[in-house]
């Protein structure tokens, strides 16, 4: 700062330093340039286009799992669903390794030494087998050597006292009782966004009241009852969105009717991500535990043992768990592109796999996956990185007000 | 997103409560009562777990030894390990896996007897070799096991030889000979590399870089002229140019596109490793810049490259790298132009030759060496400012104080975190599968597209890959851990 304060031709140090960095722009700009230059020319001489009109033309190509995606819609239609699918891979994928995680973290520290034998087994296999393996051996396991294409009556789980299916198998899908939607869906979703905004407001309100008063603040009571009662009204202002769907199959046993189908792809490639980042995530958790100071828990011998976890320790541990777990949940995200392996259309799929295939322009395709992750890996660092500070200065104030 | 700092999360084991050292030694029926049955919910996840692991390891074990076809990878056990590589030229492995493990044991043998000399060194029993390299000498008993001819142990026999000889070479060697010692043991790192790649090119670089290196250490040692102390690394830079130009000391490379298999895995991390530490330390030096244009490309660079996954840039070396650098003649027209972008047509030309092969180990490289940067800033950072400000005060300079008193300590902050990066690099380049380079995955692939084995063995031949980066990965984070160990109590 120093440095552009002074005078120039007292400073040629500051000289220097402005030569070298528009030498630098300069030279990047040449570059970036004639590259661009290229590729154009490349672009031309291969008869692809050179601009984003790719976009708006019918795809010509249907994708497995949409029925509802008809080739002649446009491109962009299909970048939605491939968007829709990476997120909903990602996210499902995330809940589950947090979970699994969670729970593997803390059996490692048990003091039964089986349980922590196991759980330790657990996390040094898969910490160190590529992702890639794993998600060849889900749907090796569950699909390739699994029932044949036509459903057979063994894999079919029934419950008791119902005659519906609880659960079908074949060696494409595994399907469950899901729910299927008529009348007005969006207007539900939208009202349901609205209500979570309003839980979130009343979070922060009761936290602040908590603060302000002293009063206990009960916010997750308060804001999840709120959001369930809302979500109810918007049930039946939306007229009913959605029916519980039994699966079952057509009357040519080929075909599924009905609940929620997961496809294979879907199902190895977030069981396989969720298994992997959930031996990270374990890792994590049993080494924010472990950095605890002894003395807490040493202090904690007049409470039993779960208010000890439950007050004490998790607490604490999870402030220091929170930003290598969403380290986790972006490598968790980017790794969903490995669906590639098994066919399943995500984003990087469909584009450069699906979509480059159908004489889409590559450049500008693999620019647009290139932009859509950094998107998706910002807003998960951006919420991660609030909810952070978030919950740290929450804290933080709590121990000021309690001091005052 | 600075979320991926170096930090001491993993100690090497668990502690347990129960475990308390206790100064008499537990009977087996105590020990069972002690962390089986201490708690009754305790006693029920013991029997709960019991019958579950019970299950589990009688269907593994029956499947492993009894049930389970082996046949494809008995078959193709060469082709798992070194893909395409042609075989007339397979004494080029043989030689390099010799070079390595010479090269190894010497490194060892010199680091032992400095540690014994410090005093540093705990006493390595045999019994703490065995726990930290099982898996690795699992993986090759298994190799073992699946071979049909006695020619490979005899192999191994030989490469742990050559590894005892070298150790013990290493332990005996005087101290006034400790740096040439470690200077022939990267050498010969160095040169099984070349055995691959052959020594034209700039091959001749990395030796000239290692032997400079150690002739300015060995002049700044000796306390000489100033001007002996950069002319000595210059004329031997230049040596080393001379000798790889003389006739019996060329070989001809192996071309990239040659290089598959395990062997293709285990190199391409290498080579990627080799290409992104530099480029990280570089990235990370730009990202402290104090000129914001530099700091700016380099936290552009770092960023970009971290959100985006590794399949995607596999894709851009794959798909895109053609229409950036294969240039139809462009300028011809114009003679400014032309003559400008002369140094950039010469760079895209040579880009461009280049098979999938090398192009995705550069990806993999450029991948790496963001995460390094980030690595290595953390590192910068853990450098306490007081050796700054002490280095200021004995009169360094800012490049010197950086060379002898801030890079040394970095260094040794981040090497945990590095090999850390090093496995994960390991695990990714099973990902070449899906560009279709022939790694060992895509081996598997071939594999079940020959007739005999079409659809047989698919999870033998699965188990067997994934047990094949397992060993390794597994024996390196272990020594990582004992690294981290090793190195957080000599910190405090």
């Amino acid at each position: 700062m120093s440095d552009s304060q002074r005078n120039w031709g007292q400073n040629p140090w500051f000289v220097l330093k402005v030569v070298i960095q528009v030498l630098v722009v300069g030279l990047v700009g040449l570059l970036f340039w004639y590259l661009g230059n290229n590729i154009s020319n490349n672009l031309n001489n291969k008869n692809l286009p050179t601009g984003f009109g790719f976009l708006t033309e019918p795809t010509n190509f249907a994708i497995t799992d949409n029925q509802g995606f008809d080739s002649t819609l446009p491109f962009w239609r299909a970048i939605l669903i491939g968007i829709q699918n990476t997120v909903l891979a990602g996210l499902i994928g995330i809940a589950i390794a947090t979970v699994l995680g969670t729970i593997v973290g803390i059996a490692r520290l048990s003091t039964n030494w089986l349980v922590a034998k196991t759980a330790s087994i657990f996390v040094e296999t898969f910490r160190n087998i590529p992702p890639l393996c794993i998600i060849i051996f889900f749907s090796a396991a569950l699909f390739v050597s699994g029932p044949l294409p036509i459903f057979s009556k063994s894999y079919i789980v029934k419950l008791p006292f119902i005659n519906e299916n609880f659960l079908l198998f074949s060696n494409r899908r595994i399907a469950f009782p899901g729910l299927a939607s008529d009348g007005n869906v969006a207007l539900f979703w939208w009202l349901i966004l609205g209500g979570a905004i309003l839980a979130i407001a009343i979070f922060i309100y009761r936290t602040f009241k908590h603060i302000a008063t002293g009063a206990s603040h009960h916010r997750w009571l308060w804001s999840l009852g709120f959001l369930i009662v809302f979500s109810m009204v918007a049930f039946i202002i939306a007229d009913t969105p959605y029916r519980f769907s039994w699966p079952s199959i057509s009357q040519d046993g080929r075909l599924l009717i009905g609940g929620f189908a997961a496809s294979a792809g879907y199902l190895s490639l977030t069981l396989a991500l969720a298994t992997y980042t959930a031996s990270h995530i374990a890792e994590i958790v049993r080494g924010s535990i472990q950095s605890i100071p002894k003395g807490q828990s040493e202090a904690a011998y007049a409470l039993n043992a779960f208010q000890k976890y439950r007050f004490i320790i998790l607490p604490q541990a999870f402030r220091v768990s929170i930003p290598p777990t969403i380290s986790q949940y972006l490598n968790l995200m980017k790794n969903t592109s490995l669906g590639i392996a098994v066919a399943y259309p995500d984003i990087a799929a469909l584009l450069l796999v699906i979509g480059v295939g159908n004489k889409n322009p590559a450049p500008q395709s693999i620019l647009m996956m290139m932009a859509i992750y950094l998107a998706l890996s910002l807003i998960i660092s951006l919420v991660g990185n609030s909810y952070n500070k978030l919950f740290l200065s929450n804290e933080l104030k709590k121990v000021a007000t309690q001091r005052a | 997103m600075t979320l991926t700092e170096p930090k001491n999360l993993h100690s090497p084991k668990p502690e347990r409560a129960s475990h308390a050292k206790s100064p008499h030694k537990k009977t087996a029926e105590e020990w069972i009562k002690a962390n089986l049955f201490n708690r009754w919910y305790n006693s029920v996840l013991t029997i709960a777990f019991l019958a579950l692991v019970g299950v589990l390891a009688f269907f593994s074990v029956r499947f492993l030894i009894f049930t389970g076809n082996w046949e494809p990878v008995r078959e193709n056990l060469t082709l798992f390990m070194i893909g395409k590589f042609p075989r007339a030229n397979q004494w080029r492995i043989l030689l390099q896996v010799q070079l390595i493990t010479f090269s190894i044991g010497l490194a060892v043998g010199i680091y032992l007897t400095k540690a014994r000399a410090a005093g540093k060194a705990s006493a390595t029993t045999k019994n703490l070799i065995y726990k930290r390299f099982w898996a690795l000498a699992l993986l090759i008993v298994v190799l073992l096991a699946l071979t049909k001819s006695f020619l490979p142990l005899l192999f191994v026999l030989a490469a742990i030889a050559g590894f005892t000889i070298s150790f013990w070479l290493g332990r005996l060697t005087p101290k006034s000979l400790t740096g040439l010692a470690s200077y022939i043991s990267a050498l010969c790192f160095i040169i099984s590399f070349q055995i691959l790649s052959g020594t034209g090119g700039t091959a001749w670089a990395f030796t000239a870089a290692l032997t400079a290196f150690s002739i300015f250490r060995l002049a700044h040692k000796k306390e000489l002229v100033l001007i002996f102390r950069i002319l000595a690394p210059a004329i031997s830079i230049a040596a080393v140019y001379g000798i790889y130009q003389l006739p019996f000391i060329k070989i001809e490379g192996i071309g990239w596109k040659d290089w598959s298999g395990f062997h293709l895995n285990l190199t391409a991390t290498v080579v990627a490793l080799a290409i992104a530490l530099p480029l990280g330390i570089l990235l990370a030096l730009g990202r402290r810049s104090s000129l914001p244009v530099i700091r700016y490309i380099s936290v552009g660079y770092i960023e970009i490259v971290r959100g985006v996954p590794l399949i995607g840039l596999l894709f851009f070396g794959n798909l895109f790298l053609g229409f950036l650098v294969e240039q139809p003649d462009l300028f011809s027209g114009n003679d400014v132009l032309h003559a400008i972008t002369i140094p950039l047509r010469f760079l895209t030309d040579k880009v461009s030759s280049f098979p999938a092969i090398a192009r995705a180990i550069l990806v993999m490289a450029v991948f790496t060496s963001a995460y390094m940067a980030e690595i290595f800033r953390g590192g910068f950072r853990a450098v306490p400012s007081g050796q700054h400000d002490a280095a200021k005060a004995v009169g360094l300079g800012r490049f010197t104080s950086f060379i002898w008193v801030t890079f040394p300590q970095a260094f040794r902050a981040i090497i945990p975190a590095t090999v850390g990066q090093a496995i994960s690099l390991f695990k990714d380049t099973s990902l070449l599968t899906i560009i279709a380079v022939t790694e060992i995955l895509h081996v598997r692939e071939i594999v079940h597209g020959q007739r005999d084995f079409m659809g047989v063995g698919i999870a033998e031949t699965l188990i067997f890959v994934s047990f094949a980066f397992w060993a390794i990965s597994y024996t390196m984070s272990k020594e990582s851990q004992l690294l981290e160990a090793k190195l957080g109590v000599e910190k405090r």
